[in-house]
């Protein structure tokens, strides 16, 4: 009886270190530790194939420095292997407790996600379907209309026939005066609006997707990983550039993230791109080696990083001027306003003309946080109205947002 | 009949409708030239020299400077306008930056701002709620594969001299980058600010930051080790 009592209680006792575990494992060494990926220190599992004992675990996890002091020669390779990092001593983890982490990570799986590649290759092609379904439709559709047309007209002309009465001459279509007349000046209209059009979209770049030194997609990061887009553009707030972040900001998370291990990337012909080559190709740029996880120096210290020469794709004209500060610090508008649904982009297009009738649409149309900024306080008498509650806001056109030498100057 | 009707017709139109189908075609190609869907290349436009700034601009390749930046790095030795002043450490003086306490009391504007800034800089690893647990991680399951600090939950955070949380922002830590680049010195202590906010209701030391509470911290002590550095630094 006293030992079934027992049994179960180190059954249970058991069981709650492998739940245990994981908890511990995140506590204690989830900062420098990953199961299966290298990251300040190496991954850890299949450490007991590796590690001479699990007593040697034990008395490494507790005091590792010691070890390393004893002349241990595992301890010495490891440590030199990692560029002399010293790990932290946790004298207080149990040996029950660091079983328990082992056993953790042992058993660690990955979590699994789900391949969907399949379905981001299939909706361009569905939308491409639908339109030529649409089309199909339509011209289905048209001939069935001609059709009845020339039946109609035939069963006309047999009643006519019958009851005497004499048919008109039958002019070919095209003599038909009216007809070529109608066609000639809907042709001359539609030839005009081309022709115009044309002429006022040249020099305007709208969907201008160019191809990138770098496939990075910013569906990948500002959409999945929802990293804010002022983490790598941090001068939008204070600057008329928006920045581009030099390597070094892409490496804050880089150095750990060494593959992409998300849905298949495709760029805008169809052709599958490899995420993992791509970090791999940022790795060049910012001088950084995968393989000894650190950076290539020149004998002074300097990091042998070059910059990605990216293709800059809004450009607007040499005599206009345009302050992404101005707009988004102190207008407060949305980085989507202009740049269109960014966080879905795999590869980044112009989304808006940026023609000046859309600039000016947009100053006359916004009204501006005018109450609660600094920025407009001197504007007394339209404070003065809307206390008075004669307006309800005011608009950037109402601001001078429509004088010429705001922009051009 | 029909055929010569045809054939008179076609004699009679072949050159009118060659021009109408010409134009058409022409302005078509003219249309298609600058407009409808994605495209590679930028297209034409009217004047080169107007549209891509003959000037050097910001992120324009520079032929004046051996590495081809038109961004050049400050002079050695000047102060931007407006920007602190330096406190000649390297990143070997641990020491020195632990003990520093912030120059800064901040206002409830300043402190909205430093949480804005920390919500963009540090909540994608560190979380939101300061638990660790940004989207970068996800308890895991996210692309970064080291835990991010539990800056609300763990002991050794929760004691940390906001000094050493200083050194960290400026030089990284373990896997942590550093955010020099990113956040200016003021700025810095305005993410540490609310950092040690919203530690002192979990458990963290009485927060002294804000604006009006008085500073029961030995600022004195900090400024003296940095100013015995800078005599160092002025010997060598």
């Amino acid at each position: 009886m006293a030992l079934i009592a027992v049994l179960t209680v180190f059954g249970s006792f058991t069981q709650a270190n492998a739940q245990d575990g994981k908890a511990l494992f995140q506590a204690n060494c989830a900062s420098c530790h990953n199961p299966i990926k290298d990251a300040t220190g190496p991954a850890l599992q299949g450490i007991t194939g590796r590690a001479p004992s699990t007593e040697w675990i034990h008395k490494w996890v507790k005091n590792s420095a010691a070890v390393i002091a004893s002349g241990d020669k595992y301890a010495n390779g490891i440590y030199t292997k990692w560029n002399k990092t010293a790990m932290t001593a946790f004298p207080n983890l149990k040996e029950e407790e660091i079983d328990a982490i082992i056993k953790y990570v042992e058993e660690y799986k990955p979590p699994t996600t789900t391949p969907s590649g399949g379905d981001t290759a299939g909706s361009p092609a569905k939308e491409a379907d639908n339109t030529w379904l649409y089309v199909l439709v339509t011209i289905v559709l048209a001939v069935l209309a001609l059709i009845l047309i020339r039946i109609n007209k035939g069963l006309h002309k047999v009643a006519n026939t019958e009851q005497g009465i004499p048919n008109k001459k039958d002019v070919p279509l095209k003599r038909n005066k009216v007809f070529i007349a109608v066609v000639g000046i809907l042709l001359f209209i539609l030839a005009g609006y081309w022709m115009v059009n044309g002429g006022v979209e040249m020099g305007r770049q709208q969907n201008y997707m160019p191809k990138q030194p770098i496939f990075y997609s910013h569906k990948v990061h500002a959409g999945i990983n929802q990293i804010n887009c002022q983490y790598c553009h941090a001068g939008v707030n204070d600057s008329r550039q928006a920045m581009i972040p030099s390597t070094n900001v892409c490496m804050n998370c880089h150095k750990q993230i060494g593959e992409y291990t998300g849905e298949q990337l495709f760029d805008h012909e169809g052709n599958k791109i490899d995420g993992t080559a791509q970090i791999q190709e940022l790795y060049k740029y910012a001088g950084w080696d995968p393989a000894k996880k650190e950076y290539k120096r020149d004998n002074q210290g300097k990091i042998l990083a070059t910059p990605i020469k990216w293709t800059k794709i809004h450009n607007l004209a040499d005599f206009v001027y345009f302050n992404h500060s101005q707009h988004v610090r102190v207008g407060k508008v949305q980085c989507q306003t202009c740049h269109g649904p960014i966080q879905e982009m795999d590869e980044v297009k112009q989304f808006e003309s940026l023609s000046m009738g859309w600039c000016i649409n947009c100053h006359r149309e916004t009204k501006v946080d005018f109450q609660n900024n600094n920025y407009y306080s001197i504007f007394e008498k339209y404070h003065q109205e809307i206390k008075d509650g004669k307006r309800d806001g005011v608009t950037e056109a109402e601001l001078g947002g429509l004088e010429c030498q705001k922009c051009h100057y | 009949m029909t055929n010569r009707k045809e054939s008179f017709y076609i004699q009679n139109f072949m050159n009118k409708r060659f021009v109408v189908t010409f134009l058409v075609g022409s302005a078509m190609l003219a249309a298609s030239c600058n407009s409808g869907s994605i495209r590679r290349n930028p297209g034409k436009i009217y004047a080169p020299d107007m549209t891509y700034s003959r000037a050097y601009d910001a992120y324009t390749e520079n032929p004046n400077f051996e590495d081809g930046l038109t961004s050049r790095e400050p002079v050695a030795g000047t102060i931007a306008r407006g920007h602190d002043l330096p406190l000649h450490l390297t990143a070997a003086d641990t020491g020195a930056y632990y003990a520093l306490q912030s120059p800064y009391k901040f206002t409830e504007g300043e402190m909205a701002e430093g949480t804005r800034l920390y919500n963009i800089y540090c909540g994608v690893c560190h979380g939101d709620k300061l638990d660790g647990n940004g989207p970068l991680y996800k308890d895991g399951s996210g692309p970064f594969a080291a835990a991010p600090a539990n800056l609300k939950g763990g002991a050794a955070y929760l004691t940390m001299p906001i000094g050493k949380m200083y050194y960290a922002i400026v030089y990284g830590k373990n896997m942590m980058g550093s955010y020099a680049s990113q956040l200016n010195v003021k700025q810095r202590w305005q993410v540490l600010a609310y950092i040690k906010q919203v530690q002192s209701k979990n458990g963290g030391a009485p927060f002294t930051l804000a604006a009006g509470s008085t500073a029961a911290t030995d600022t004195a002590a900090a400024k003296g080790a940095v100013a015995a550095k800078d005599t160092t630094v002025a010997k060598k």
